[in-house]
């Protein structure tokens, strides 16, 4: 480990809060959380007023904060915001090889493989940063506006479990990243890659209702899935195939993405 | 490791790209405190090997030594570089952009970072934007980024590419300065042959990836050609040419300027060569002693390389 490790990791903070992409995921989280609230809010009065078999819709929707974090949970895991994550792991590596500011570190005396460290350390942040944001806006605005009944343990609990879902996402990005000189490319790669993997995964669904047996044990293994881990919140119901699945695939595509660095040549 | 120990040197290197062979064999020495030019025409392979050196690319073979270490991390604790035109992030201040600099460096600190901008001429502006700079700022505060992780080597891939006059001046003037005023060794590549000869004390030329010169800048220069070079006038350019080929100790060395032969004086001087050309009853109106230049050993080494 490079004695300058933690100012390189600081370097690497500040390039990724500082960039569009950055700054408009943590914007984005704030957004996220405030619409948690402020939809639960919307839909209980709107459920007022609504009729359902002859009750008011409202007494079907749970109205307290733990519902408010839910949904603030569900909405940060949307697809907007870990775009942004990906679109910041693909500015911090393609984006910086397309414009040659990757070169000028390069040449600094640092291993390549801390570099991608640093890099994924501060994408890390960028990412537990929104999801404090949300977490903490759906926590306070629900406790201030519904009901503190109920526990949001399984919540939290999900939102640091998406925390690890999107580190896997982020070391993804890179690796893509790492073949690629746009950030562009970076995104529709990776959307590539997921897409097999849904497609892969439906197949192996497929095969499954047919009674092949291998084949949803398989399909637990896939990226995609493994990527959804933060969504059996519910009860803290965490399963440790897709989490296993998870930090495995977290953990080969980091490696990857390093050997393919250290590998690369840069013009 | 002695004070002897060579800053720079290169054995053997070699890059290909397919079949092509980028860098073939090079191999240099640069001594501390040298000021070294290295020259080439364009698509010679100066990028190649300064990328080769600094390990932004592999090389296929041959090795590197920079002030004795051999491993490619430490080597670079050794060097600030600038490689083609400087990159930044625009959006960020000259300074951020210097202190991610040093934090890449683990050397260095916010004094290094004043000192750098002063010396470039860019104190003051330091908390603007780079997006708002010229291109020759950003080539100064290129230059300052390569300084402030105290290197002891500095390599600098033409760094006047793309500047206007007044930039390379800038320029030129700002590296003048490092050479006399810091122990800096300074390896730079150019094309500006005139700056570099009155830059460097050492240069190397380059030729599709092969070394074709190298040595102390006043030895290559006087030793181009034991013969003294002049070019002859005459409104009878076809009778001079005539008598040219008749006298011993002279040979005829193409056009010059003005409708002038030039010629290459072994044996002869200048006067015997006019009396000579009197005799043979050649008018003459113009007989002028062609000066060596570093730009002439380049065209002569290079061209016959091509040809």
């Amino acid at each position: 480990m490079p004695p300058q490790m933690f100012a390189m990791i600081k370097a690497e903070v500040a390039a990724v809060f500082g960039r569009w992409s950055g700054r408009g995921a943590l914007a984005l989280a704030l957004v996220v959380g405030l619409l948690a609230v402020g939809g639960l809010e919307g839909a209980s009065r709107a459920a007022e007023n609504v009729q359902a078999n002859g009750s008011p819709a409202a007494s079907f929707l749970k109205i307290d904060w733990s519902t408010c974090v839910a949904w603030g949970l569900q909405a940060r895991n949307f697809f907007i915001l870990p775009l942004l994550i990906v679109l910041s792991g693909a500015s911090s590596l393609s984006g910086e090889l397309k414009e040659n500011t990757l070169r000028e570190v390069l040449v600094r005396p640092v291993p390549r493989w801390s570099i991608v460290f640093a890099k994924v350390c501060a994408l890390a942040l960028l990412s537990l940063c929104t999801l404090v944001i949300t977490a903490t806006t759906a926590v306070a605005g629900g406790a201030a506006i519904f009901p503190t009944e109920g526990t949001i343990s399984g919540q939290l609990a999900g939102f640091a479990m998406s925390w690890l879902s999107d580190l896997g996402l982020i070391t993804m990005t890179l690796l893509v990243a790492s073949f690629s000189r746009s950030v562009g490319g970076v995104v529709v790669g990776l959307a590539l890659y997921l897409g097999i993997d849904w497609g892969l995964g439906a197949l192996l669904g497929f095969l499954g209702n047919f009674g092949v047996e291998w084949a949803p044990v398989v399909q637990d293994f896939l990226p995609g899935t493994a990527l959804k881990a933060w969504a059996d919140w519910e009860g803290l119901a965490f399963e440790p195939k897709r989490v296993g699945a998870l930090l495995g695939w977290t953990a080969l595509t980091w490696v990857l993405a390093t050997i393919r660095v250290q590998k690369m040549d840069v013009p | 490791m002695t004070s002897a120990t060579p800053a720079l040197v290169t054995e053997g290197l070699t890059r290909r790209f397919g079949d092509r062979t980028a860098v073939d064999q090079l191999s240099i020495q640069v001594e501390p405190g040298d000021v070294y030019g290295f020259l080439g025409p364009n698509g010679a392979g100066k990028t190649t090997a300064i990328r080769c050196i600094l390990g932004l690319i592999r090389k296929d073979a041959g090795a590197v030594s920079i002030f004795g270490e051999t491993d490619p991390v430490r080597q670079r604790s050794h060097v600030g570089a600038m490689v083609e035109t400087p990159h930044f992030f625009d959006w960020m201040s000259a300074r951020g952009n210097l202190e991610r600099a040093v934090a890449f460096a683990g050397k260095g600190d916010q004094s290094d970072i004043d000192e750098a901008l002063q010396l470039v001429g860019l104190w003051g502006r330091e908390k603007e934007p780079v997006q708002t700079y010229s291109l020759g700022m950003r080539q100064r505060l290129g230059i300052a980024r390569a300084l402030v992780g105290r290197p002891k080597l500095l390599v600098l891939d033409e760094p006047t590419n793309g500047l206007d006059p007044r930039g390379m001046k800038e320029v030129r003037d700002l590296l003048d300065n490092l050479a006399k005023t810091t122990q800096l060794t300074i390896f730079i590549s150019s094309h500006l042959l005139d700056e570099i000869e009155k830059l460097c004390d050492r240069v190397g030329i380059i030729e599709r990836g092969r070394m074709i010169a190298e040595g102390k800048v006043a030895d290559l220069v006087a030793g181009q050609s034991g013969a003294t070079a002049v070019e002859v006038g005459s409104p009878e350019l076809d009778r001079l040419r005539t008598a040219i080929e008749h006298i011993d100790g002279v040979e005829l060395d193409g056009d010059g300027l003005g409708g002038r032969l030039r010629a290459r004086l072994a044996g002869l001087d200048i006067p015997t060569l006019n009396t000579k050309l009197v005799e043979a009853g050649v008018p003459i109106n113009g007989l002028v002693p062609i000066e060596h230049s570093l730009e002439q050993l380049f065209l002569s080494l290079t061209s016959k390389e091509i040809t």
